[in-house]
């Protein structure tokens, strides 16, 4: 029992320091209610986004204040300006460890102006979307 | 001796440097930008799908390999035929002419392992599949797989030497011979025609070897690289003082144009290779004939030498840009890659097709922009004849 004990006591421990890496490695978010105002968004990187390669960025979702767990979020994203999208298809999923929707496959391919566009579908509640801006160095 | 000393530097400081007031003025922000473009940043290639890239004897087994020509149905056609040494690896023509003339313009080797993708339109994912791609493409060597398998079949010291470097059983005299004289998936009809008639096994012991080759000439390709140049000396110079000299008065107000937001060239251009690696539609695409990045997004991720397949030594989340490739081929509709401009004034002509001879052409494809039919990535770069200058003799220091 006491051994039992000790392990889930380690678990909780070990989930809970992937919980505090998470929130605390990154350097870099922006935080906006979405078009309906459903949600609350926050998109959090490792570091300031920049170009030629892969992002490590992740998403959080609230709704009145509780966190989303179960949302399909699909991204898009591009450079009006220059009238070009992403140059990959990063996908977004929801992961347990991290308590937060990964972003994979991120790419910037030049500085300059960007929009993602993330748009939400979650169990009742209307689909709902924004896209963020950002000025990459 | 000191006296003469003292008036011989003061005599050449008066005579050179009213000459030297040529440099420009930079802000810490641009000194950074062009520190960003030195080769000093160049990494190390990696291409996690070639286990052979570091391996010296394989590398020079590539070389040799590199120079046959008779890996092609003609005998005279090697790599090096088209990619010449003595020309940074390319040939100088408008298209490349192997066995028949392509309809693209040769690129240059020099760095070419640094890419994400190979061809202008990236329809291949690393760079032993372009290699293999180009062995059998009629138009550049047209030697089938097959008709590889038997070239070293034909040769007890090839097969030792196979058989050493690549740990790997070299097919059986009985495998071979059971094999047509020439057979692949990329060749003309009838061949290809032979090759859907071997089994399964069949196939696969060709494509070993066949994979094995190519690896063996990308680890070469791989070894190629640009020597540092005066752009490099410039920059070192810049960002330990200030100011430089080592490119004169045009050059340096060409950099600056170029990588200021007047011109946006630095936006593409940008890294050590000049290039930042990806595609852009900049009016050059001829739709129902070469259109680009859009042409081909299914064939790569079908390709069986991409770095998810079979043949590939990569573990699959090595294989980042295939796994989240773009798929939109309405948004890649007329893309092709960004060239490298390191070297460039030895790599004339230029676009992925050859059409401009000089880099004032280029300079007044840029400004007619907005008068190109389709849509594109970039607006009209309206610069003057001056500054069209500039930049160009800017690009001839690289």
């Amino acid at each position: 029992m006491i051994k039992s004990g000790l392990f889930f006591s380690m678990l909780a421990l070990l989930f809970s320091n992937t919980l505090f890496a998470t929130q605390t490695s990154a350097k870099w978010q922006l935080t906006q209610l979405t078009e309906k105002k459903q949600f609350e968004v926050k998109l959090e990187c490792e570091s300031a986004p920049s170009t030629g390669v892969f992002q490590n960025c992740w998403l959080t979702l609230k709704h009145l204040d509780e966190t989303i767990e179960s949302a399909s979020v699909f991204m898009n994203g591009g450079m009006p300006e220059h009238h070009h999208g992403l140059p990959t298809a990063p996908v977004v999923s929801w992961s347990k460890e991290s308590r937060a929707y990964i972003i994979e496959g991120l790419k910037f391919s030049m500085p300059g102006y960007w929009e993602l566009n993330f748009s939400i579908e979650a169990e009742e509640l209307p689909k709902d979307q924004t896209t963020f801006s950002l000025n990459i160095k | 001796m000191f006296p003469h000393k003292a008036i011989t530097s003061l005599l050449f400081a008066f005579i050179f440097f009213p000459l030297s007031s040529f440099a420009q003025n930079w802000t810490q922000s641009e000194i950074e930008k062009i520190s960003s473009l030195s080769l000093k940043n160049l990494e190390y290639p990696v291409d996690p799908s070639n286990k052979y890239l570091n391996d010296p004897a394989v590398i020079s087994f590539g070389k040799a390999l590199f120079n046959d020509t008779r890996l092609s149905s003609n005998k005279k056609i090697s790599c090096a035929i088209c990619h010449i040494e003595s020309s940074a690896f390319t040939d100088n023509r408008n298209l490349a002419v192997g066995l028949r003339q392509g309809f693209r313009n040769t690129p240059s080797l020099l760095n070419a392992a640094q890419h994400n993708w190979f061809f202008a339109d990236g329809a291949k994912d690393n760079l032993w599949a372009q290699v293999l791609s180009s062995i059998e493409n009629p138009a550049e060597q047209n030697f089938s797989r097959v008709e590889l398998l038997h070239f070293i079949a034909s040769d007890q010291k090839l097969i030792n030497q196979y058989e050493l470097l690549f740990n790997n059983r070299f097919p059986s005299y009985t495998e071979v011979d059971q094999l047509p004289i020439k057979a692949g998936p990329n060749a003309r009809l009838a061949q290809l025609i032979s090759w859907k008639k071997l089994t399964k096994e069949q196939k696969d012991i060709t494509n070993r070897v066949f994979v094995d080759i190519g690896k063996a000439i990308a680890a070469y390709v791989s070894t190629l690289k640009s020597e540092p140049i005066r752009f490099d000396l410039f920059a070192e110079d810049l960002a330990l003082n200030g100011k430089s000299e080592i490119l004169n008065d045009s050059e340096q107000r060409g950099l600056k144009l170029f990588i200021g937001a007047e011109s946006g060239c630095a936006n593409c251009h940008s890294g050590p290779l000049f290039s930042n690696k990806e595609f852009h539609n900049i009016g050059t695409g001829i739709l129902a004939k070469d259109n680009g990045r859009s042409e081909i997004i299914e064939s790569v991720i079908r390709d069986e030498f991409n770095c998810l397949g079979k043949y590939s030594d990569a573990k699959p989340d090595q294989c980042m840009e295939l796994k989240y490739i773009n798929r939109n081929k309405h948004s890649l509709s007329g893309a092709f890659k960004t060239s490298s401009l390191r070297g460039i004034k030895d790599t004339a002509p230029y676009m992925h097709d050859g059409r401009y001879m000089t880099l004032n052409e280029v300079m007044e494809h840029y400004k007619r922009m907005s008068k190109l039919p389709r849509q594109t990535d970039l607006a009209t770069i309206d610069l003057s004849k001056e500054q069209q200058a500039d930049i160009v003799n800017f690009l001839m220091s690289l």
